[in-house]
């Protein structure tokens, strides 16, 4: 549209312009002409025996001989009151105004000319050697004033289809350059989406030399970003796997004590080396996250995920009395990296089996506005106080110490549900236990294929 | 009860075998995955702690190996990562329980117990012979609701004969899940043991069957 409306413009004042030069360059033709027809007049200027002047005859434009042609001449003899005019004039005589100026400079103005038209004037006077002496002439030559503007109308219309003609040729020119010109940016914008979309680890594809250097430099951004990542993370796992040992030790230490019977000061060492345990743990799960959503491996198969899960959870001693009932719609892709996923899922449906008295229950359904996966957890336990919900997912926070576990489990799918602006839902069922709700994103394949 | 625990963290084992021991537990140890492999493929126990990360030889390794050969002893393994990949992964390759470090010792034995009594198939920690009860938690006897009290050799021994379902226990057998070094075996350690074990509770509830072995009747949950 902004092309458009400039090449509109330009064409525009293109041909301001070029009427502009029309007319000018028409104008200057004009006058030269009749700059030429005083000439003429002035050098066939003859008198008669007697002192009259003679009709020059040596005008060869015959318009001078057509009444009103649009080419006039005309000579006034004011010193003896006679006048000629050309035939073209006819019974029109040319009111040449009374003002003096000098002989043999040209004075132009326009005047009233045959049949109420304007006529552009060229006069001169001049002094001619009469048989009775030197005599005063005036000599004009006119132009009708329509000749320049029918022919500068003239070649305004003709010039209107060529102007279009180039204005369609200039936007075709533009579309064609922005198509063609651009579409390495295209590739670019798509080895980008393929790279956001996990299809590749960096910008893949040939492209132009001119932006060749942009492309690199984008590889190298995007491989120092997944080095700087990977770095970090190795940096927070080395560094809490190297505080596990020694942390064991104090532990160690302290259950000696509280067995050599300094209770207290072995409790206290037992306390706060937990609480260190409980922060180390919660720090490597957290290192191994996705840090964005766009920065995840893959999308995950969340039936198949939690099927693992529960097949683990089945496994081993503590959940295997659990009846589990579980209900999920086969190959349905959530836009989350598989390991973040497996660990909210895990931790949710694991918390669930400690509390379950014999069921749990496990569903999921695809929801299209707005698009996600609704999943749900629920247990048979006894539930919880509605005003400890918020709590239950703080690091550490265990409600029942009977309960085997570390209270990290739901402060880790509280991290991840933030990592992935997952809206979690968790209330008291009626009849008893707890329920876990989920809204999942979905991915865009999934997004397309419904919509279609 | 004759336990193998396969962890190369020197403190950490340390620490895990004193815990065991005072626990009633035989402990023996392998610190590489190599060592491990071969003792639980040619050596009975009665549980396997294994640690994942091993040198020589990666714990899930070993543990596949061990499933391949028909080994069914039942395995904790110890997962240094703690995530659930590493969890499922565990218990793909054959493990019956998992446990994340750094991990407390009294769910390292609650989970042990639990796994040992599965595999016998027990359904809780109390295991009740006629009108023995064993609670092997708490790692106390009563008869007729009157506690004895036992030694820990006297405790394993009674502990491993009425976990196997009315099995005959070889002698040796019995003998390789009591004592841990062979200058430790007498040939009638075991006889010793088990002839105490018969005064204290009052009753020939282990029968001996000659040629075979020692049996532990009516045993009933």
């Amino acid at each position: 549209m902004l092309s458009a409306a400039i090449v509109g413009v330009v064409l525009v004042l293109a041909g301001f312009i070029f009427l502009a030069l029309f007319s000018q360059n028409l104008e200057h033709r004009v006058h030269e002409e009749l700059k030429n027809y005083i000439n003429q007049l002035a050098a066939e200027i003859d008198f008669t025996a007697d002192g009259q002047l003679t009709p020059p005859d040596g005008l060869s434009d015959l318009r001078f001989d057509h009444a009103y042609s649009g080419l006039y001449w005309q000579i006034d003899d004011s010193e003896v009151g006679r006048q000629l005019r050309s035939k073209s004039l006819w019974d029109t005589v040319l009111a040449l105004p009374d003002d003096v100026h000098d002989v043999a400079t040209i004075h132009r103005y326009i005047l009233e000319g045959p049949e109420n038209s304007k006529v552009i004037v060229h006069e001169r006077s001049l002094v001619a050697a009469a048989p009775g002496g030197a005599r005063m002439l005036r000599l004009a030559a006119a132009m009708d004033q329509s000749v320049i503007s029918d022919a500068r109308d003239k070649f305004l219309i003709d010039m209107v289809p060529y102007l279009l003609a180039l204005g369609s040729l200039l936007l075709l020119g533009t579309y064609l350059q922005v198509k063609i010109g651009l579409r390495p940016l295209d590739r670019v914008s798509i080895a980008l989406d393929d790279v956001k979309n996990r299809k590749a680890k960096n910008l893949i594809g040939v492209f132009p030399s001119e932006i060749a250097r942009l492309t690199e430099a984008m590889n190298d951004l995007l491989a120092s970003q997944q080095d700087a990542l990977a770095r970090a993370r190795k940096r927070s796992g080395d560094l809490a796997h190297s505080l596990k040992t020694p942390l064991t030790a104090i532990r160690s230490n302290g259950e000696k004590l509280i067995r050599e019977g300094d209770r207290s000061t072995g409790q206290e060492i037992v306390d706060l080396s937990e609480l260190m345990e409980s922060s180390i743990r919660h720090e490597l799960l957290r290192s191994k996250l996705t840090p964005t959503p766009d920065a995840r491996k893959s999308d995950a198969d969340v039936t198949k995920l939690t099927n693992a899960i529960v097949k683990t959870l089945k496994r081993v001693p503590n959940s295997a009395k659990i009846n589990w009932d579980v209900s999920l719609p086969d190959h349905t892709l959530i836009a989350m990296d598989p390991h973040d996923l497996r660990e909210l899922i895990g931790n949710i449906v694991e918390n669930a089996s400690k509390w379950a008295m014999s069921n749990v229950t496990i569903t999921g359904t695809v929801q299209t506005s707005p698009s996600s996966f609704l999943f749900t957890v629920e247990d048979d336990g006894p539930g919880i106080e509605t005003g400890k919900i918020i709590s239950m997912m703080e690091r550490g926070k265990r409600f029942d110490e009977s309960i085997p576990g570390t209270g990290i489990g739901l402060s880790i799918v509280k991290e991840i549900a933030e990592i992935y602006s997952i809206p979690i839902s968790i209330q008291n069922r009626q009849s008893s236990g707890l329920r876990f709700s989920l809204n999942l994103p979905l991915t865009e394949i999934y997004n397309t294929k419904a919509q279609k | 009860m004759r336990i193998l625990l396969v962890e190369d963290d020197q403190l950490i084992s340390r620490n895990v075998r004193e815990v065991l021991e005072r626990n009633g537990y035989l402990v023996e140890q392998a610190d590489n995955g190599e060592d491990a492999w071969f003792l639980g493929d040619t050596e009975d126990y009665s549980a396997i702690i294994l640690d994942l990360g091993l040198p020589v030889m990666d714990g899930l390794s070993v543990l596949k190996r061990w499933r391949e050969n028909g080994q069914r002893v039942p395995v904790l393994i110890l997962t240094a990562r703690g995530d659930w990949a590493e969890r499922v992964e565990g218990i793909d390759a054959g493990a019956d329980d998992y446990l994340a470090k750094p991990f407390q010792m009294e769910e390292l034995l609650a989970r042990l117990r639990a796994i040992i009594r599965r595999s016998s198939g027990q359904a809780s920690s109390v295991i009740s012979v006629g009108f023995i009860r064993i609670d092997t938690r708490y790692q106390t006897v009563s008869v007729n609701a009157q506690p004895v009290k036992l030694t820990p050799m006297e405790m394993r021994c009674l502990t491993y004969l009425a976990t196997q379902d009315g099995r005959v226990v070889s002698q040796m057998e019995l003998t390789d899940q009591l004592y841990a070094q062979d200058f430790e075996r007498d040939s009638n350690s075991v006889e010793v043991l088990v002839g105490r074990l018969r005064k204290k509770l009052g009753t020939d509830i282990i029968k001996t069957k000659r040629g075979f072995g020692y049996v532990l009747e009516n045993r009933a949950e």
